[in-house]
């Protein structure tokens, strides 16, 4: 890492996603799939399963972990807000949404598991983790909305495909080389919290 | 002594404003110890991290919100005994809340839990959460807002140790808790702990103890060190910003404590996530009204 920030197109190439190593600044440009809810990744997989068209070309797409909010105007769609949501409860669907969808990019908050980094790997595809409570500063790197996709009752509940320009600053947290920032600080915070403890209970139990 | 009624008008402005200024202004404090804190940080990732916090903070400004999860709307009403509100004081609440809900287009977050079915404004049965609390001698009615993200809050517990584990115990069920959360409440956060009472008394004072100020102590010389000693450990487990490492994995430890019954200890934590959202306002009991 060298601190410098690298501007990336979505999609992504294999070789795109490859070149990419953690701890990299990253800021992306290009469309995305704004997806929130475990019901748009089953009907995703769902549909190239059964061999259907999907409604958009996904391959080396880039999926937002973002409830995005929106409202419709005369001109079309505008953003409202947007940011990034615990992407660590869409860990069942990623690996596949990877290797039978072919994305190439997720961007979300906080990690996933172990299962997506090995994915990630096989594939090439990265991790762009956003600070999470920064929905001010992430929406200006949202051109517009371009449509939603199956159309849900509540615009709160829809796939929605956004335009991204300069977005950022994203940090590649997960790499397809199979280093997961968040795995070496979870394992680093289990061996201070076992120091920590250990002192603890000899400060406890001592005369 | 002249009578001190607060009017639905006042209620319903105060319910708006706090909520409005909660989720669009992170408070002086926090944002004091976020530079200070950046300061400190000698990682280049966890330095970005709480630099791109301070940037929305700036670019958010009142104006637009900090977070997209605006969470789910609680507040605190703090008065003292002379005070009398109006039948349908629920309601003004709720008007609040719908109100800075529909004019910053926010995300419906209240939802009945078993059909997940919204009301479409963001209340429902339950909903806005209003907790009241009397205090003898308070001179005016202080109204807070603390909305509750799910990053955040996800992550609250209540636990009854058993009164042998002491305070260490004490110690251990909160490293634990901040070890197992890692990344998802956005760390650099604030920690209030909640000890005694009883089931809800301890989850209300951690909740409590979450919402002051940051650099604020507990009263008592003894649990003002042990928020102090606390803050020390935690931030030695290196989470850090985002849990992507660093120094500062907390702002501050907080603690509030009640007696309890005998064979209990209680333990509470309710974390709040970086943005440190909350917002008061003050009516007087001659109409004045302010915004902290």
């Amino acid at each position: 890492m060298t601190g410098a920030s690298v501007f990336v197109n979505a999609p992504l190439s294999e070789s795109d996603a490859r070149s990419l190593r953690a701890g990299d600044e990253v800021y992306l440009s290009g469309r995305v799939l704004a997806m929130c809810y475990p019901w748009q990744f089953m009907r995703m997989l769902d549909c190239r399963r059964k061999g259907r068209d999907l409604p958009v070309d996904v391959r080396g797409g880039v999926v937002y972990h973002c409830p995005a909010s929106y409202v419709e105007t005369e001109q079309g769609y505008r953003i409202v807000f947007a940011g990034a949501t615990t992407s660590s409860k869409f860990n069942e669907w990623t690996p596949a949404l990877i290797r039978e969808i072919g994305i190439r990019g997720v961007i979300g908050k906080g990690g996933m598991d172990l299962r997506t980094l090995d994915a990630f790997r096989e594939s090439g595809a990265v991790y762009f983790a956003v600070v999470g409570g920064c929905s001010a500063l992430y929406t200006r790197g949202v051109a517009s909305v371009i449509r939603e996709i199956w159309p849900q009752p509540s615009k709160s509940d829809n796939v929605v495909e956004l335009e991204l320009n300069g977005f950022g600053p994203l940090l590649v947290a997960m790499d397809s080389h199979g280093k997961s920032l968040y795995e070496d600080v979870r394992r680093s915070t289990e061996h201070r919290l076992n120091d920590v403890l250990r002192k603890l209970t000899a400060i406890n139990t001592s005369p | 002594m002249a009578e001190f009624r607060v009017t639905n008008e006042e209620a319903e402005w105060a319910a708006a404003e706090t909520f409005r200024q909660a989720i669009t202004r992170v408070p002086p404090d926090v944002l004091r110890s976020l530079e200070l804190s950046a300061a400190e940080e000698t990682e280049l990732v966890a330095r970005r991290c709480l630099h791109t916090m301070l940037e929305n903070a700036r670019e958010a400004q009142g104006s637009m919100v900090v977070c997209q999860d605006t969470g789910i709307p609680v507040f605190i009403i703090e008065a003292g005994p002379g005070v009398r509100f109006e039948p349908g004081l629920r309601s003004a609440f709720e008007r609040g809340v719908e109100r800075v809900s529909r004019e910053m287009n926010l995300r419906r977050m209240a939802i009945h839990p078993l059909t997940r079915r919204e009301r479409g404004d963001n209340t429902g049965r339950g909903v806005p959460i209003i907790h009241f609390r009397m205090l003898e001698g308070f001179p005016f009615v202080r109204i807070t807002a603390v909305p509750k993200g799910a990053g955040s809050g996800s992550w609250g517990t209540v636990r009854f140790l058993q009164p042998l584990e002491g305070v260490g115990g004490v110690k251990r069920f909160v490293l634990e808790s901040i070890a197992m959360a890692g990344p998802n409440p956005c760390p650099p956060t604030i920690i209030g702990i909640g000890i005694g009472g009883d089931l809800e008394e301890v989850a209300l004072m951690a909740t409590l103890a979450s919402c002051r100020a940051v650099g604020s102590r507990h009263e008592e010389d003894d649990i003002a060190a042990l928020e102090d000693e606390i803050l020390g450990l935690v931030n030695e487990l290196g989470i850090g910003p985002m849990g992507l490492g660093g120094k500062t994995t907390a702002l501050a430890v907080h603690i509030e404590y009640a007696f309890t019954h005998k064979p209990w200890l209680p333990v509470a934590l309710n974390i709040q996530c970086w943005p440190g959202r909350r917002a008061a306002a003050l009516i007087f009991p001659d109409g004045r009204r302010e915004i902290l």
